[in-house]
C-alpha cells in the first residue's frame, strides 16, 4: 500500500506536471501509482514522473510531420481491404444497417441523410425496466398512416364514397384504436363529407356529398391513406430490444429533434447515425465526436486497426468551420485556400479563370501548389531554414 | 483543453532544447554536402572514415562545432533562432 504521505506528494507532482502532460494521462498515472501494492519513496515518484514526461515527449508527433497525408493513407489502405458491398444485417428484427465501405463513404461525404437512418433510444431509470411502458412508447414513436392499418379500401362510385376496412391485427400491433383512426380522418381537410362509423365491422365509410368528379375521388383516396394517425415523421418502425437489464428502443428512421423532446427519453445516451441531426440539435462538437465514433465503429466492425488520431484529423478537418463539410468537391478539397491546389483537383480551367477574374492571390503555403511550380514543400526537412555564419 | 493549458507555450517549451528529426536530417545533409565538395572538417577526422561525409557531419553536429543556426518559424509567426554551436541538443 502507498502511504498517505506519498499520495500527497504524488498529487503535488501531478500539479507540477500539468503544464507538460495532458490531464487525463496524468490521471491515469496517478491512479496507477495509488493502486500500487508496495510503498515507494519520493525519489522513486520523481523518477516515475521524469520517465513519464520523457516518454510523453518522445511519443509526440514531430513538427513538420505530414499528419494529414499519413492519416489519408492510414485510412485509405485498410479501406481497400474492406468488402465492397457489405450490408450488415445487425440481427435486430428486419432492421438493416449500412456498414462497411458504403457507410464509410457516407460519413466522409457528409450526406444529409444516411441510407439507413437509425436511432437507439434509451429510457430514463423509471421506465427502462418496464416492458409494457417501453412498448407503449415505441408504438407512440412509430409513424403510422391510415394505410398501415387498413386491410382494404373500396371506392363506391355510385355514392362517391370511400369504404375503409380496418385490420384489427394490424391495429393491435401498432397500438391504434378505432377512435384514433376516426379522429385522424376528422382532422383531414376533406371536401364536404359525412363519416359513418361501424366499430363492430371495423368499417369506416366516408361519403362525399358534393363531388362529381371521379378523378378527385381517386386523389382523395390517396390523401386518406396517407393520413397520419400518430408517431414521429421519419420513424418508420420502432423495435424494443432487451440490452443487458434494460429495454432499448431501436428505430428505423431518425428524428433526433423530436425524440429528445420526449419526457421518458434518457437524452444523455440517445444515439442516431444521422450526423446532421446531431449537428443541428447538439452542436458541432457533438457532431465531430460522432464522426470519429462512427468511422471507428465501421473500421472495427471489419477488424481494421486504424489509430484513433488519424480519424481525429479527418473529423477535425470536416468540422473546423462550424459546419459538417464533406471531404471532396463541396467541402474540404473544394474550399481550399490555394487556387492551384483547387485547380489541381477538378475542373482546372474554371478555377484558374475564376481566380483571374477576382484577382486572387496564391500564397504558396500548401503542398500541392509548391509541387506544381517545382518548389520544395514546407514539410519535413523542407520546413527547416538554416543560416550559417562563419566567425573567427 | 482546459483553460490553463496553453498549447503554444507548452509546444515551444517542449522543443526548446531538442532538435526535430527533420532539423537534424537537414543539418547533417547540408553539412555533408559541404564536406563532399571539399570543405575542411571542424573536427579531428583521423579516427573516422574520410570518405563517409555523413558520419563526419554527424560527429560535427554531435560535438557542437557547427556554426549553423536554425530559424524556427512557429505556426503563430513567432521566430526562434536555435544555434547548434556549443549547444546541448
Amino acid at each position: 500500500m502507498v502511504s498517505d504521505q506519498i499520495k500527497e506528494y504524488v498529487s503535488k507532482k501531478v500539479e507540477e506536471y500539468k503544464e507538460v502532460i495532458p490531464e487525463n494521462k496524468l490521471g491515469e498515472l496517478q491512479s496507477a501509482i495509488m493502486s500500487l501494492e508496495i510503498d515507494i519513496t519520493p525519489e522513486e515518484v520523481d523518477r516515475i514522473f521524469e520517465l513519464a514526461k520523457e516518454e510523453y515527449l518522445k511519443s509526440l508527433v514531430q513538427p513538420g510531420e505530414p499528419v494529414g497525408i499519413v492519416a489519408a493513407q492510414s485510412i485509405g489502405e485498410p479501406g481497400t481491404q474492406m468488402t465492397l458491398r457489405t450490408f450488415h444485417f445487425a440481427g435486430v428484427r428486419e432492421l438493416n444497417v449500412t456498414l462497411g465501405l458504403p457507410r464509410l463513404i457516407e460519413i466522409v461525404d457528409a450526406r444529409k441523410t444516411p441510407s439507413t437512418p437509425m436511432m437507439k433510444i434509451y429510457l430514463k431509470e423509471e421506465y427502462k425496466n418496464n416492458v409494457e411502458k417501453v412498448l407503449e412508447i415505441a408504438r407512440r414513436l412509430e409513424y403510422t398512416k391510415v394505410q398501415n392499418v387498413v386491410s382494404s379500401i373500396d371506392i363506391d362510385l355510385a355514392n362517391f364514397a370511400l369504404i375503409l376496412t380496418l385490420d384489427p391485427d394490424m391495429m393491435r400491433d401498432k397500438g391504434v384504436s378505432f377512435s384514433d383512426v376516426v379522429s385522424a380522418l376528422k382532422k383531414l381537410k376533406l371536401p364536404e363529407h359525412e363519416i359513418e362509423e361501424s366499430e363492430e365491422e371495423n368499417r369506416i365509410t366516408i361519403t362525399f356529398t358534393n363531388l362529381s368528379d371521379i378523378m378527385t375521388l381517386f386523389k382523395l383516396r390517396e390523401k386518406v391513406l396517407n393520413a397520419k394517425i400518430k408517431g414521429l415523421k421519419g420513424i418508420k418502425r420502432a423495435i424494443v430490444r432487451k440490452e443487458g437489464d434494460e429495454y432499448v428502443i431501436y428505430t428505423d428512421g431518425s428524428d433526433l429533434a423530436a425524440v429528445v423532446e420526449l419526457p421518458e427519453v434518457d437524452t444523455t445516451r440517445i444515439w442516431t447515425n444521422n450526423i446532421f441531426e446531431i449537428q443541428k440539435v447538439l452542436g458541432i462538437e457533438a457532431a465531430r465526436a460522432h464522426i470519429v465514433r462512427e468511422i471507428k465503429r465501421v473500421l472495427d466492425e471489419q477488424g481494421l486497426d486504424v489509430d484513433y488520431r488519424h480519424i481525429l484529423i479527418v473529423a477535425d478537418m470536416m468540422t473546423r468551420d462550424g459546419t459538417v463539410k464533406q471531404v471532396g468537391r463541396h467541402g474540404v478539397t473544394g474550399e481550399k485556400e490555394s487556387i492551384l491546389a483547387r485547380a489541381a483537383f477538378e475542373v482546372t480551367v474554371k478555377h484558374l479563370l475564376e481566380a483571374a477574374i477576382h484577382a486572387e492571390k496564391e500564397e504558396f503555403v500548401g503542398v500541392v501548389e509548391n509541387i506544381i511550380i517545382g518548389q520544395p514543400i514546407r514539410l519535413g526537412t523542407g520546413m527547416v531554414e538554416l543560416t550559417m555564419r562563419l566567425t573567427r | 483543453m482546459s483553460g490553463e493549458f496553453n498549447f503554444n507555450e507548452v509546444f515551444a517549451k517542449a522543443w526548446k532544447n531538442r532538435l526535430i528529426k527533420y532539423e537534424r536530417a537537414r543539418v547533417i545533409g547540408a553539412r555533408a554536402l559541404q564536406l563532399a565538395l571539399g570543405a575542411p572538417p571542424f573536427i579531428d577526422v583521423s579516427k573516422l572514415n574520410k570518405d563517409d561525409v555523413f558520419s563526419i557531419a554527424e560527429a560535427e553536429l554531435e560535438s557542437g562545432v557547427l556554426p549553423i543556426t536554425i530559424r524556427r518559424v512557429y505556426p503563430n509567426g513567432k521566430i526562434e533562432l536555435v544555434s547548434l554551436k556549443n549547444n546541448e541538443l
